[in-house]
């Protein structure tokens, strides 16, 4: 692989991985969680700011219905997750997102929950859509039972007992989410006045939070309903059993063109992601310790492999690809421990080597793993990964240089003859039932007439051939002109000029195309959030954990507590393996 | 109905995809009418009324250059919208200004909303750029305008002429810092800079009150650019095929 050397925003020269080579749905659907996904960071935060939890309330009946509040205390203010327990019939429990009742549902808010709070969040929150949040609001949530294990979890601690860990790790959550809502919808608050509390700065990070404490909740709801059913032989759930559940989401398209609509913000999250990457690559030196601590990572990662099932036939096979490679690659890893401190630039060693013998998916394993050691060298890119996501046009521009921009970024583009029917296979559009994006088969399903333009490439090339066909195209003419004949064209200008600095803005594949699995999208966006365990359930959805391993909120201040990438459960503890705590 | 600035970006520009608005004016439209709309102005109404008046029509995003007289660089706008045309009105007075090197006037005849101009225009203030936009309402008693540049936007002239429906005669001034702005305002300050980061900021804070008959009719138009659940797309989203049960 070819690196390019590319110089950051903030004047950092490095040899990151080409664009070229990464902004592919085959290696953005691999990527694995990093030390700089939302979730790892958010905690750390969490810890080093030290953030404190309280329960302040928790008025649930004998069947779990009624209200909780929890208070997090920042240096900045005060944060509330209220939560609402509700009834549901077995025949009323989806995951769809056109269900309209769930086990429990949740808003992050920063009013104080007094009785007017509750009671106005008591009218809108358990409707979730179609109920209205105000902009004290930050996140809007509802999440279903796993109702087997959230029944054998119960019926355990009711028994004195803990659950069977076995059956913690294969399921891995109590509860799961099914839409976990920010930014202004549904009457929540707007980003910009999210940002300006001061409590958060970056997106996702409230979202994140949330997702956090909701999984708090469902340990003290499976608690609470323990002690209903046997009030004096009922144990309080162990860290170790804790630290086994993390919270499922079934996630769908609503999150993919996400990816297409914020080029700006991808392009500061994968160049952060690259950026650390190359830093470790850059590293001259190992100390002996860095080396056993990679090594015992990558045990646990190979650990981590065996508990990460799916009956997704595409994905099963490239976890056994994995389970196949890793271990040949411990090995050769175990028998360069003696020398990779004294070779110059141990790491770029160990990310050759992943490139020339691993399968993609292991590449980006590698890449996950080399960071984790290294949190003093890559953890201050966490502030790199927001943006400011306005594209400008430039009118003034001539259309010379606008087609060179074409021609530089856009080549992988302009190769694809969009009008054969594999080019055009699919269309994206939104759905009147709750506004999802979903994906249709043209000519098949209704609305190809309504589609949403995320077909960059098919947009690019019609732009480049409107500048080609044009006969009085002067390249020396001012991009107005051009517009103001084809206004058509208006936002792939401003694109194509806005994103001209922005090397990982762009996937570079036709998400139009037969061949697009949109469940890559999905990944990619999942493991910067720092979802574990995907599972996909077709090729547009996909079942992931979140926080399985992260240490509760009362052990966050503990000397490990950020210690939890590929969490381990089932395996004997081996080298540098950390207890379940 | 109390709505959040997100939620009327994106109706907004549901509701001119919809209209068959071309990508890119669509957008123009809706971060102009939010921009407005946080601000307090009720700009949603007019551009409901464009969108029924140019309604899949390709002639809404028309635009005419004329000659040159005096030094004052003509357009006509045939009697379109700004929601239409704002985008290509600015592209124009820049690139006319980025030619000559120095500051332009520019007349625009036949436009009607031209405030839409303005949050484009504020734009290109982050790039060096002052425009100065004003026009004399149908009746001519309602001289109004709008000016962004080093020193912040603020709002010109009298606030009743700012949304007036019929068409004016739109005067814009243009220059970059690089050579020299144009003269300021020559219409007093009706809604400074400090008030409309005030509005802003309660906007935020309290969101945004939009009258229910409105926020139907641009859900309306809205509608016209969502496709209506099928079988097929049901059985291929989130959870679909499986227990949820287990």
């Amino acid at each position: 692989m070819t690196a390019t050397s590319i110089e950051c925003a903030d004047g950092e020269a490095l040899d990151l991985r080409p664009p070229d080579d990464i902004m592919h749905l085959e290696r953005l659907g691999s990527f694995f969680p990093t030390r700089l996904s939302f979730m790892r960071s958010l905690l750390r935060r969490i810890a080093r700011e030290r953030w404190a939890l309280t329960r302040e309330r928790f008025e649930l009946d004998d069947k779990g219905v009624g209200h909780a509040v929890y208070r997090v205390a920042t240096p900045k203010g005060s944060l509330f997750l209220v939560a609402f327990g509700h009834e549901l019939a077995p025949e009323e429990r989806t995951d769809r997102v056109i269900a309209e009742k769930w086990d429990a549902t949740f808003a992050l808010t920063i009013a104080e929950p007094t009785p007017e709070t509750i009671a106005r969040l008591q009218a809108g929150v358990p409707k979730q859509e179609a109920g209205r949040c105000s902009p004290s609001e930050f996140v809007l949530s509802r999440a279903n039972k796993s109702v087997r294990l959230f029944d054998h979890a119960r019926d355990c601690l009711a028994a004195g007992k803990q659950p069977e860990p076995e059956r913690l790790v294969e399921v891995g959550y109590l509860m799961r989410t099914t839409a976990v809502y920010g930014n202004g919808k549904y009457g929540l608050s707007d980003l910009a006045h999210t940002f300006g509390s001061g409590l958060f700065s970056r997106p996702f990070k409230a979202e994140m939070l949330a997702v956090y404490l909701i999984r708090e909740f469902t340990f003290d709801l499976v608690e609470h309903l323990a002690r209903v059913r046997a009030p004096n032989t009922t144990v309080p759930l162990s860290d170790a059993s804790r630290c086994m559940l993390g919270i499922g989401n079934a996630t769908g398209l609503g999150m993919a063109p996400f990816l297409i609509g914020h080029p700006r913000l991808i392009d500061r999250w994968i160049t952060a992601r690259e950026t650390a990457i190359a830093r470790v690559r850059g590293v001259t030196r190992a100390a002996p310790a860095q080396i056993a601590r990679f090594r015992a990572l990558l045990v646990r990662a190979i650990r981590h492999l065996e508990e990460w099932q799916t009956a997704d036939r595409r994905q099963m096979e490239r976890i056994l690809v994995l389970r196949a490679e890793m271990p040949g690659f411990a090995d050769w890893v175990a028998g360069q421990e003696g020398c990779l401190p004294d070779a110059p630039h141990p790491w770029r060693a160990i990310l050759d080597r992943a490139a020339e013998r691993l399968s993609i998916e292991g590449q980006e394993l590698i890449n996950s793993l080399i960071l984790e050691p290294h949190g003093d060298v890559v953890d201050n890119l966490e502030d790199t990964m927001a943006a400011e996501e306005d594209l400008d046009l430039d009118p003034t521009m001539s259309i010379g240089a606008l087609m060179r921009l074409v021609k530089d970024n856009y080549a992988w583009a302009l190769d694809t003859d969009y009008a054969e029917e594999e080019a055009q296979h699919f269309f994206w559009y939104v759905s009147e039932e709750k506004l999802e994006p979903r994906l249709g088969v043209r000519g098949e399903e209704p609305g190809a007439e309504r589609e949403l333009r995320l077909g960059i490439g098919r947009e690019v090339k019609r732009l480049h051939e409107a500048l080609t066909e044009t006969p009085d195209a002067d390249p020396e003419s001012p991009v107005a002109g051009f517009l103001m004949r084809h206004p058509g064209h208006r936002r792939t200008v401003r694109r194509v000029q806005g994103l001209a600095r922005h090397p990982y803005a762009e996937i570079r594949d036709n998400l139009l195309g037969a061949d697009t699995i949109a469940v890559d999208l999905l990944r990619c966006k999942l493991s910067m959030f720092g979802a574990i365990k995907f599972d996909p359930k077709s090729d547009r959805w996909t079942r992931i954990t979140m926080y399985q391993g992260a240490p509760c909120f009362a052990k966050l201040g503990s000397e490990d507590a950020d210690d939890w990438a590929f969490p381990v459960f089932l395996h004997h503890a081996g080298e540098g393996q950390r207890s379940p705590a | 109905m109390i709505v959040t600035l997100n939620e009327i970006e994106q109706w907004c520009l549901r509701a001119m995809a919809g209209s068959g608005a071309p990508p890119g004016v669509d957008e123009d439209a809706a971060a102009a009418a939010t921009w407005f709309v946080a601000r307090d102005f009720p700009v949603l109404a007019p551009l409901i009324s464009a969108l029924d008046r140019w309604q899949n029509d390709p002639r809404a995003t028309e635009l005419r250059a004329r000659s040159a007289q005096g030094g004052v660089h003509h357009f006509d706008a045939l009697g379109r919208s700004g929601v239409y045309l704002a985008g290509n009105l600015i592209d124009q007075v820049l690139a006319v200004a980025a030619r000559f090197g120095e500051p332009v006037a520019v007349e625009v005849e036949r436009l009607t909303d031209p405030l839409f101009l303005f949050p484009i225009a504020l734009g290109y203030a982050r790039r060096g750029w002052t425009l100065e936009l004003s026009w004399r309402a149908g009746d001519a008693s309602a001289a109004a305008g709008a000016r962004v540049g080093a020193d912040g936007p603020s709002m010109l002239g009298d606030e009743r002429g700012l949304l007036d429906s019929n068409p004016v005669s739109l005067s814009i001034l243009c220059g970059h810092k690089s050579h020299g702005v144009p003269a300021g305002p020559s219409l007093p300050v009706a809604v400074s800079a400090d008030e409309l980061a005030r509005r802003y900021t309660a906007a935020l804070e309290r969101g945004v009150d939009v009258a229910d008959e409105t926020w139907t009719a641009l859900k309306v138009q809205g509608m016209r650019a969502l496709v209506p659940a099928s079988a097929q797309s049901r059985a291929r989203g989130a959870g679909a095929e499986i227990s949820d049960n287990e």
